[in-house]
């Protein structure tokens, strides 16, 4: 350390990078938990200790008692597990996220340890347990270097897994092929030799501490580098045998029966880079590391690399990359930089960058598949399609990681041009029949959870008898009118709530719509019962009723009074088919929202008479610049563009996927998609093999068509590129977010309307609109917006001296007895109580200076409160 | 009438359940509305209520619902299996006298498929697998109408197949349902669409410039028949001349490609070109492939009367607009 110092002084070595993958380690949930059990451990012994010493010292009949196994039971309950114990701990930690700890732990955070797994797709499930977070504390920083793309993250983390705004950087996703390590490598069994044991045999001369081989003497030559085996020097030894080490320990780490752990992570450090990292030979065994798979040239074995040793090797990515002589190692496959997700995108490395990490985004919020077990599931929300179809261009990892189980999307007949307009800016018309044949079907499940005993406390209060109410149904006596007149009128019972059951539930596939009841309380008095109604304004199927012991996995239940907990769980089913408003997205950040169904016989057509499913405009999708120019001129021509045109998105993926989706589904076969498969450089590039292949099913080269308009029934007159892209559903949809108000709940207090869709409330019009509407001239509008429909409001003020509260309305003294309705006389005068004004005028009329007038109801409120401090607002009113 | 035309129709081809046609001497617009007509006129029956007695499978009643609606429902009236056009046996609900519905107006299916009953008499090998529940389970009160399964006995015949799949049942699971079917129009809803695909396209008129091509070599000859992908042209092997294929006017597809080709084989971009493909004006190739609801050559027939009720009316709506 001291030498490194005075290295880093010297300048002979630079200062280490924290936010470098190759100075850190991972949290693993598994450790956290671990070390947090054992403080919680030590704390519950700790206290039981101080409580013996108490007993010790209060009771004399301590020594009677030490021998009895029920007193030590009372003992541990007393002082050992006292408020719970360490079980309640536990789940206080798993269930908020908090860390509450005595000692902190090391950490840099006390909140935020648990996220939910959502189950939305399966997606979404898989990327939650291959996040790796950076920590809260780098949230707040201002400065962006800790969240760069370090090229010491390649192959361990994903480069386009990352989320854009907030966390971008921070949340990255682990690589496919990247481990983490749960257990020290020494762990792992087989016969490993001892690390330092076989260094110094291998000529490390043994320094200082060197720990079981050192003895606490010799020396270390300042010309030798220091070997260290996880952060502890073992020794120094010669530039030339630290290489050689390095070397042999590479051999040992992939031999067939290794002696030296499979994943030790073997950093020779050369020297002579001034400025660069410190010199020396660096082995790690430790848990907590990450570790990927990379090929060992020499002997044609897999070798796992971890992040601090990856900088220093010779890893070639293609086999054209290989300089021999110096290429050591060779990746399996250069896909392996990439997560699970982003290897899912077809053709991403035709991609602009930001749009496969929209992409990363929108797979993880698309309704697909989240899972098989449905009828068992009782997520607060699950999203599910109908109609899921595996995707025709797919990925090499998409087979291997069986997605075809749980699909995302539908393969839809893409045409790509300006139709009617309703296609611009992002949105897309979706084709009536496709719509009805069920493209985009899907519903949504929600689990209300429903606690009986609180409910029934509930009921009790509300006057229910105590012994006797449990789940059922009311009934109520209804009059029969009778058949024949003259006869009686007969009574017959009839259930109070008719879409409920005896049981007080509805049946499972009833329909429920808002302010339905749910499930009923009763007894048998004459009440109505408690009920529990349906909240949402969307009407839902019951899907599924689960009756629950609530009082099961908690702790001090014993014989306590949550011994008969019940609880309710009733799943409801919303479909939720597309409407418009509703967002779609393809596989390549290319989000749009439905803007129209258009009818089938309107759609365009092609000559074989396919007409689209769905058509976008293909001013959403271009862009040339970072083509090569050969790709440059096949698109160009296609849509018709200015190739020295800029636009801004750039997703050539998208193009390639609609030709291969063609041609594959002329061809009847699954289209490889994997990135940098095809290569710009390459004897075959993708839009030459996909062309061939269209040419082969008889259609144009690029995969344009003429199409027919479907309104005049002529040619349109250019070749419109028409082919089938996936199509994915995205989970936010019109419903869950429309706004309406007319008239609903202000603010008391400034009788302004409230916020939040939930209450009904509005929208804010703010200052940047009011300037808008200012600058247009729009004064009704903004009047309209700003008064009317805002906290518009009547206010009685004084002309003769401007004052807004004095004026007041007081009852006619002589009539306030024996009030006649048709009195002539003003029953109610205004006048003003100012003390100037009050008596300008006769006694019993109206003050005709007091007038009313029209203003918000928070200049009334302003008024008022600065009239509390003293200040008077005083109008002039003309 | 000015420049009245006799259009007519030539058929091409006729299967039960595909007709191609030509269709000439009349004009675009007859053309894209005759197209129209088939795609989103011709009346079909589909089922468009369900009512559900018991549903234990996997899939919830509008799922189900949906995909029974979208079984073509075929209507025969002469005890075949040709799919015939039902305008004149059924009557539209709405318009129907009848206060829910009646035979005249609906046609009811049965439907009624539990899993433990017919696990028993199935045979060892199948026992326990899950059970299909397809089209075929469906019963109608209507000897006339059934779901379509196959479009001639011949096909029936040689098929294995078990008719459409609806759902599929595990142990212990019943489906029963009523569905009644009605008469309708696919401008209301895809199900009643009687075609998968009704297209046209201009008649190509393909010219061959002998003069210009006498100035081509050979190979240049073959990149120019290499060039189209729908293949309209070849080689005349004794005279080596540029020639049309056998039958390139139901091929072409007025691909660019071919004017790309030629392009960059001339010397200057005002020569003439070596080959021109170009539209009739008159003339259209019709497609029609068949949903399985009614034959082909019914759907055509179908299309022609609703058109032929259209233009009646509006007839006797401007006679009255002259009174």
């Amino acid at each position: 350390m001291l030498r490194k110092l005075y290295s880093f002084a010297a300048g002979d070595c630079g200062v280490d990078n924290a936010d470098s993958l190759q100075n850190q380690e991972i949290l693993l949930p598994g450790h956290l938990l671990c070390t947090f059990v054992k403080e919680k451990f030590d704390e519950c012994l700790e206290s039981m200790r101080k409580g013996l010493l108490r007993e010790m010292r209060n009771h004399s009949q301590f020594l009677n008692n030490v021998g009895q196994a029920k007193w030590w039971s009372k003992i541990v309950d007393r002082y050992g597990i006292s408020s719970g114990g360490i079980g309640a701990k536990v789940s206080h930690f798993l269930s908020t996220g908090n860390i509450i700890s005595s000692t902190g732990l090391d950490l840099m955070q006390v909140s935020g340890y648990t996220i939910v797994a959502e189950k939305l797709n399966f997606l979404r499930f898989c990327a939650h347990f291959r996040s790796v977070h950076r920590g809260q504390f780098f949230m707040e920083m201002k400065t962006t270097a800790v969240r760069k793309l370090l090229p010491d993250q390649w192959g361990f983390l994903c480069p386009v897994h990352t989320p854009d705004g907030g966390p971008c950087g921070l949340l990255s996703h682990m690589a496919l092929k990247c481990q983490c390590m749960a257990f020290p490598a020494q762990k792992e069994g087989g016969d490993l030799e001892d690390l330092s044991e076989l260094l110094v045999g291998w000529g490390v001369r043994p320094t200082g501490t060197g720990g079981e081989s050192g003895d606490g003497s010799g020396t270390s030559s300042h010309t030798d580098l220091p070997v260290l085996v996880d952060g502890r020097v073992v020794g120094g030894a010669s530039v030339k045998l630290c290489k050689s080490i390095a070397f042999q320990l590479r051999e040992l780490k992939v031999a067939e029966k290794p002696t030296v752990p499979q994943t030790l992570e073997v950093a020779f450090i050369p020297p002579g880079m001034k400025g660069g990292p410190y010199p020396g030979l660096f082995l790690f065994t430790v848990a907590a590391r990450v570790v990927r798979p990379v090929l060992q040239r020499a002997t044609g074995r897999t070798e796992y690399i971890g992040p601090m040793e990856q900088p220093f090797m010779d890893i070639a990515c293609l086999p054209e990359d290989i300089r021999e002589g110096i290429t050591t190692h060779q990746e399996l496959d250069p896909a392996n930089m990439l997560s699970l997700i982003a290897s899912l995108t077809p053709f991403s490395d035709y991609n602009q960058s930001p749009r496969n990490m929209y992409q990363c985004q929108m797979g993880k919020q698309t309704m697909g598949t989240p899972g098989h077990s449905l009828p068992y599931r009782s997520d607060n929300k699950l999203y599910k399609i109908q109609t899921p179809q595996a995707p025709l261009v797919q990925t090499a990892v998409h087979g291997e990681y069986k997605m075809d189980e749980y699909p995302n999307g539908t393969n839809a007949v893409v045409a790509v041009l300006s139709y009617t307009g309703f296609d611009m800016e992002d949105a897309m018309i979706l084709n009536k029949s496709s719509y009805e044949r069920g493209f985009g079907h899907a519903s949504v499940y929600k689990t209300v959870k429903v606690d009986i005993a609180e409910e029934m406390s509930m009921a009790v209060n509300k006057g229910a008898d105590k012994d006797k109410i449990k789940l059922g149904n009311k009934t109520k006596r209804v009059r029969v009118p009778p058949e024949n007149e003259g006869d009686k009128p007969t009574v017959k019972y009839e259930k109070m709530y008719p879409n409920l059951e005896d049981d007080g539930l509805p049946p499972v596939g009833a329909w429920v719509k808002e302010g339905h009841p749910l499930y009923c309380l009763a007894d048998d008095g004459p009440n109505s019962g408690h009920v529990g109604k349906h909240k949402e304004k969307e009407k839902a199927c019951v899907q599924n009723i689960r009756r629950l012991n609530m009082s099961g996995g908690q702790a001090g239940g014993r014989g306590s009074k949550d011994a008969n907990k019940e609880g309710l769980s009733v799943t409801l089913r919303f479909p939720r088919n597309p409407v418009i408003g509703d967002k779609f997205s393809s596989r390549h950040g290319q989000k749009g929202v439905l803007s129209i169904l258009w009818p089938q016989t309107d759609m365009p057509f092609s000559e074989s008479g396919i007409s689209p499913d769905v058509i976008i405009s293909k001013l959403s999708l271009v862009a040339l610049a970072s083509l090569s120019k050969r790709s440059m001129s096949h698109f160009s021509r296609l849509f018709e563009l200015d190739p020295h045109a800029f636009p801004s998105r750039m997703t050539i993926g998208m193009l390639i996927e609609s030709m291969a989706g063609k041609s594959g589904s002329c061809h009847g076969m699954f289209q490889d998609a994997t990135p940098f498969t095809f290569h710009e450089s390459g004897d075959k590039i993708a839009v030459d093999y996909f062309g061939e292949q269209l040419q082969a099913a008889g259609y144009n080269y690029y995969g344009s068509e003429p199409l027919y308009s479907g309104v005049s029934g002529c040619l349109m007159q250019a070749d419109l590129y028409i082919g089938v892209v996936y199509y994915q559903r995205l989970r936010h949809m019109v419903s869950d977010k429309y706004q309406v108000r007319a008239t609903g709940t202000v603010n008391p207090l400034t009788r302004q309307p409230i916020k939040g869709r939930k209450k009904g409330g509005g929208i804010r019009l703010g200052e940047m609109e009011r300037d808008s509407l200012l600058s247009h001239g729009a004064a009704f509008l903004l009047h309209d917006r700003l008064l009317n429909c805002s906290d518009r409001h009547i206010a009685y003020a004084c002309k003769r001296c401007g004052d807004l509260l004095s004026p007041t309305t007081e009852r006619s003294s002589i009539l306030s007895a024996g009030q006649k309705a048709n009195d002539s006389r003003t029953q109610l005068r205004v006048y003003c109580r100012n003390a100037k004004c009050v008596n300008q005028v006769q006694n019993e009329a109206n003050d005709d200076a007091v007038q009313p007038i029209i203003l918000p109801y928070v200049y009334r409120y302003l008024t008022n409160e600065l009239a509390a401090m003293n200040i008077k607002l005083k109008m002039n009113i003309e | 009438m000015p420049q009245q035309r006799f259009p007519k129709i030539e058929i091409k081809h006729i299967a039960p359940h595909e007709i191609t046609f030509v269709l000439s001497e009349t004009d675009t617009s007859m053309a894209n509305t005759l197209r129209r007509i088939m795609i989103a006129e011709v009346p079909t029956l589909a089922i468009d209520l369900v009512e559900y007695h018991e549903n234990s499978s996997v899939l919830n009643d509008e799922y189900i619902a949906h995909r029974l609606g979208l079984i073509p429902i075929r209507y025969s009236p002469d005890g075949t299996l040709k799919g015939g056009d039902c305008h004149q046996a059924f009557v539209p609900h709405r318009e129907c006298v009848c206060y829910d519905r009646c035979p005249r107006c609906s046609v009811e299916f049965d439907l009624d498929v539990n899993f433990d009953k017919v696990n028993m008499s199935r045979p060892e090998q199948e026992r326990d697998l899950p059970l299909t529940v397809t089209s075929r389970d469906l019963i109608a009160n209507n000897v006339q109408v059934s779901p379509a399964h196959f479009l001639n006995e011949e096909e029936q015949d040689n098929a294995h197949d078990e008719g459409i799949s609806i759902v599929k049942l595990g142990q212990g699971q019943h489906l029963r349902l009523k569905a009644i079917a009605r008469m309708g129009i696919s401008k209301e809803h895809a199900k009643w669409c009687p075609v998968a695909v009704a297209t046209y396209r201009f008649w190509p008129e393909i010219t061959i410039n002998q003069e210009a091509c006498n100035n081509l070599t050979m190979e240049q000859k073959q990149e120019l028949v290499d060039a189209c992908p729908d293949r309209i042209l070849e080689l005349d092997e004794i005279t080596g001349n540029l020639k049309p294929t056998e039958g390139a006017e139901e091929l072409a597809t007025f691909t660019e490609d071919l004017k790309y080709a030629q392009d960059a084989m001339k010397r200057r971009p005002e020569d003439d070109d070596y080959v021109q493909v170009t539209h009739s004006t008159d003339r259209f190739l019709f497609s029609v492939e068949s949903s399985g609801a009614m034959d082909a050559e019914d759907i055509l027939l179908s299309s022609l009367r609703v058109l032929k009720d259209r233009l009646n009316y509006l007839a006797a709506e401007v006679e009255k607009l002259k009174d």
